[in-house]
């Protein structure tokens, strides 16, 4: 389990960016981590894995203060930035000097991985494109078999057939002892992947349900006319139609649309996260 | 030291280490190599009575090449496209810091100083001039690698500190240190005695004291110098990479 208990953090002075966040991320999750450029999902990504410390309160990841930057703790801890270089070495020689620290390194896992993504293992990390690159952390990250996989913009530089392979992966890839956290701000590549929704918003965490809370408690409507005033939680025009949440009054569970869970969240968090009280 | 240390995982750590780094040190190790082959090959044979200041010219680049290789040791940290990778590797901070320390100081010196044996026998071999083959074992090659060790250990210190330009920043950080520590022994006898005693330099008591406190002083600053310095700046480098952040 990791537990972020009460955090505040700045950069440098008059650059406050958390005041008192307080997060728990369950085994055997898939969490999205959404929020607008600047809101913080690096920042926090960056805290559990104890690259960056709090001022104050405490980011425990399997029991382990992140700050210590254990041994024990790191090789159940794998992170894919959003911007990396890698070495100018060949794939092979890669793993070979860096599996090594991973005790559960499973090698068959990361050869199959590496071909699900069409990738060369004799190839040289330099002559890959950043896109090739990404897919080459990726699979050396989940053959780790760290209990905990921290992807900050994954999907970016992806091409369309590696994106749906991205999500295939992952969501195979989960099982109870593991928890993935998915950074991004390109919501529809996460949809019917994540388990959990969290939502940074200037620092504070305003948003975190479970998709199967969401979609008992809020229905997504691509045609409001239908719904009073009252029962629209949020509402925007998309393609001249006005589509928006709702409250889920009939209880048929409807498709999480997320780019306008977000934004219903940004514009109006109180509003939606009252439906969920009760 | 809190979080560990596994010698399995340092001598990992330095494969790692060897191997990100091998190439680029093969490269600059070459070239030294054979600007000093050339030199000794061209000072035995044809300056054969000059062999004898190769070995200065060794110490020299041990100097150089060894504190600009020393600056480079945490390139991966200060890169930050690259220090995450550093940061998260299941490697403990006393392990990475021993695991750099010995490829930069007890392992740079040893290969150094063996090319070194070797390029001078091809020089007193070139030149007939084998009788002057053991100065390169001469006391002043020791204090000289003595020294290196130390003043390795303040560009370790620089390595972790400076993000960029670590090389040029600790060496003038050193330069503004080093005019600090001389002006100390000078403002003490020239201005502290005569001002907290009121009286003039060229009067008995002042100039044996002055004598005393300067024998004392000196003693005090090469014990530090010889056996605390490099312990220190090591202390000191492993809080600074402890608290390092990205």
């Amino acid at each position: 389990m990791i537990e972020l208990k009460n955090i505040k953090f700045s950069y440098g002075k008059g650059k406050k960016l958390f005041e008192d966040v307080n997060l728990t991320l369950h085994l055997g999750t898939i969490y999205g981590l959404l929020g607008r450029n600047g809101a913080g999902k690096s920042t926090l990504l960056k805290q559990i894995c104890g690259m960056l410390y709090p001022e104050k309160g405490e980011c425990e990841v399997f029991g382990f203060e992140s700050r210590d930057r254990a041994p024990e703790m790191l090789q159940d801890l794998y992170l894919v930035p959003e911007e990396f270089e890698l070495p100018e070495i060949s794939m092979k020689l890669y793993v070979k000097i860096n599996s090594v620290f991973y005790p559960k390194f499973d090698h068959e896992l990361l050869h199959s991985l590496i071909g699900e993504f069409e990738l060369l293992e004799g190839e040289k990390l330099s002559q890959l494109s950043y896109g090739q690159k990404k897919k080459f952390l990726i699979s050396f990250g989940l053959a780790t078999k760290a209990r905990l996989l921290v992807f900050d913009e994954p999907t970016n530089g992806l091409d369309i057939p590696s994106k749906s392979q991205f999500r295939k992966i992952i969501a195979s890839s989960l099982d109870e002892n593991r928890i993935f956290v998915i950074s991004t701000h390109q919501v529809r590549d996460l949809e019917n992947l994540i388990d959990t929704i969290v939502i940074l918003e200037d620092g504070k965490i305003i948003f975190n349900r479970n998709v199967t809370e969401i979609s008992q408690r809020l229905a997504f409507k691509y045609k409001l006319d239908e719904n009073s005033s009252d029962e629209i939680l949020y509402s925007e025009e998309i393609s001249g139609k006005r589509s928006g949440i709702v409250k889920n009054v009939s209880g048929e569970e409807t498709r999480i649309d997320l780019e306008l869970l977000f934004n219903g969240v940004v514009k109006n968090s109180e509003r939606i996260n009252s439906k969920f009280i009760n | 030291m809190e979080n560990g240390f596994d010698t399995k995982r340092l001598i990992n750590f330095l494969r790692r280490e060897m191997t990100l780094s091998g190439n680029s040190f093969k490269v600059s190790a070459g070239s030294v190599f054979g600007v000093l082959l050339v030199i000794s090959l061209y000072t035995g044979y044809y300056r054969p009575q000059s062999t004898t200041t190769l070995p200065k010219i060794y110490l020299f680049t041990l100097f150089l090449c060894g504190l600009v290789f020393t600056s480079k040791i945490f390139a991966e940290l200060n890169n930050r496209q690259k220090a995450y990778a550093y940061l998260t590797l299941p490697v403990s901070t006393a392990e990475k810091l021993v695991g750099s320390w010995l490829l930069s100081s007890p392992a740079f010196t040893i290969l150094f100083f063996i090319i070194s044996l070797i390029l001078y026998l091809i020089a007193c071999l070139t030149g007939s001039s084998m009788n002057v083959y053991t100065q390169i074992f001469d006391l002043y090659v020791w204090k000289s690698i003595a020294t290196f060790l130390v003043a390795q250990s303040i560009f370790f210190l620089g390595a972790i500190y400076f993000r960029k330009n670590n090389f040029m920043k600790t060496l003038f950080a050193l330069f503004l240190l080093l005019f600090f520590i001389m002006m100390i022994p000078g403002l003490y006898s020239g201005f502290m005695f005569r001002i907290v005693w009121g009286q003039k330099g060229e009067s008995g008591i002042t100039t044996v004291f002055d004598n005393d406190l300067m024998e004392s002083l000196s003693k005090v600053i090469s014990f530090a110098f010889w056996a605390l310095l490099g312990p220190f700046m090591l202390l000191i480098s492993y809080y600074k990479l402890k608290e390092r952040r990205v």
